[in-house]
């Protein structure tokens, strides 16, 4: 059983037994690890305020039989302006819950390790599509790149009125929707949004400054439209709704 | 060989508890096989007396034997200030510090988007209610110093301070006897950030 270092961003974390964690994190070398922190919920751990989500640290870790323990975590970002109101604390956990639904464990990925670091430097800097520019990069990374220019349903330029569809992947014309009795309509505005997104560099995200119903209706598909490629039901867009409502 | 049906259904109970494996369980049933009869029947009677007279206090909804609680009961105790928690064994830690004169309220957890737990999941609602009724002046919000607290926090104060109370949260900082050598980063900083006049 041996050593080895990682460079990572605390995903989530659970309890585990009477004082330990069970740590998710996304390595930038290893992919996502599930590691175990002895101790961390003792009042004098040294671990436990290292291992808050979405601390960015390096570490030391051992290679256990089933799981690898973390040892000697030193911060290289504690994010602490994530944490510092709840807009952003809520838009920090959508983005950490799609970064850990979309990706198998130890499957390195440094591409959307690097994405997941800009992504919470976008969010520290408050600006307001960083968990869209994320969940849009990170669905084209993974090879779930939704079409937003083309019909997938009859291969032609999609122009005006669309709709969208989850199950054939992204913008159809409103006249192709039949083959998806599911699919809703789509603005034009948020489809223009969302063709920016999925190519956009970060510098480029920090001048973007949609309306607030263009942005909520993008988040409604590229949402949905991660669930139905995942298979699963993101928790966090709901609760972060329910938070924002008061 | 099998063990016989009854140690067999001791072990299988036994083996649900939280923390308690097989192996664990089985030597449990073991020490339960080697009791007297009266000392099983104690135990046993201890654990049914665990489900007949537990409840949650009606007005705070911590643990008590009693409905309302001891301390919602107890006219010494100040109604004007709340402290708020997120588990009924919070208000335990807390009352093992014999420094707290106020009345609780227990939340049942704390928010949390990663797990799907919001507002409505909590006793955030009998909360608001308890502070409209009037009385309270101040609402210490004691919830973990964790992300899933903080967010707790930051939505209780933005609820509770239009009703015109004042909402403070504990400290954050160094444990007693700790090392500062130790200590990580994020909690030096609060730890900073909370200091006071000597």
């Amino acid at each position: 059983m041996g050593l080895y270092k990682i460079e990572a961003i605390v995903l989530r974390r659970r309890n585990l037994g009477e004082a330990d964690r069970l740590v998710t994190v996304l390595s930038r070398s290893r992919g996502k690890l599930v590691l175990v922190a002895r101790g961390a919920r003792r009042p004098r751990s040294r671990l436990g305020g290292r291992l808050e989500p979405p601390t960015r640290f390096r570490a030391l870790v051992a290679e256990g039989r089933t799981l690898d323990v973390v040892s000697q975590v030193e911060v290289l970002d504690a994010h602490a302006v994530l944490r510092s109101d709840l807009e952003r604390m809520g838009s920090t956990a959508v983005v950490l819950e799609m970064a850990d639904r979309a990706l198998a464990d130890r499957h390195p990925h440094p591409d959307v390790y690097g994405l997941l670091r800009d992504a919470l430097a976008l969010l520290g800097g408050g600006h307001e599509c960083a968990g869209l520019w994320f969940a849009a990069r990170l669905l084209a990374l993974t090879g779930h790149r939704p079409t937003v220019s083309r019909c997938p349903a009859c291969g032609q330029r999609v122009r005006g009125a669309a709709s969208w569809s989850n199950v054939l992947g992204g913008c159809v014309h409103a006249t192709c929707s039949s083959a998806d009795p599911r699919a809703v309509p789509a603005a034009p505005g948020a489809m223009a949004l969302l063709r920016f997104l999925l190519d956009a560099q970060p510098s480029a995200v920090r001048r973007l400054v949609p309306a607030s119903s263009v942005r909520s209706s993008v988040a409604g598909l590229l949402f949905g439209y991660a669930e139905a490629c995942w298979e699963t039901r993101l928790r966090s867009p709901a609760v972060v709704r329910a938070l924002s409502v008061v | 060989m099998d063990y016989p049906v009854p140690l067999a259904r001791l072990i299988d109970e036994l083996s649900k508890m939280p923390t308690v494996g097989p192996k664990t369980a089985q030597r449990m049933a073991f020490y339960v096989m080697r009791l007297t009869t009266e000392e099983a029947q104690s135990l046993a009677d201890a654990i049914l007396g665990v489900k007949a007279g537990m409840r949650y206090c009606s007005v705070c909804f911590g643990i008590t034997d009693t409905d309302p609680c001891a301390i919602c009961s107890n006219p010494a105790r100040s109604g004007a200030v709340l402290c708020v928690v997120e588990d009924p064994r919070d208000v335990i830690a807390l009352e093992r510090t014999r420094e707290f004169r106020g009345r609780y309220h227990v939340l049942g957890g704390a928010i949390s988007p990663l797990d799907g737990v919001g507002p409505d999941d909590l006793k955030i609602a009998e909360l608001l209610s308890r502070v409209r009724e009037g009385g309270v002046t101040e609402v210490i919000v004691a919830t973990n110093p964790r992300v899933e607290g903080e967010a707790t926090a930051f939505y209780l104060a933005r609820l509770l301070k239009p009703l015109g109370v004042r909402v403070t949260r504990i400290a954050h900082g160094l444990p007693v006897g700790g090392d500062l050598e130790y200590a990580d980063e994020v909690t030096l900083a609060r730890a900073l950030e909370g200091r006071r006049d000597l």
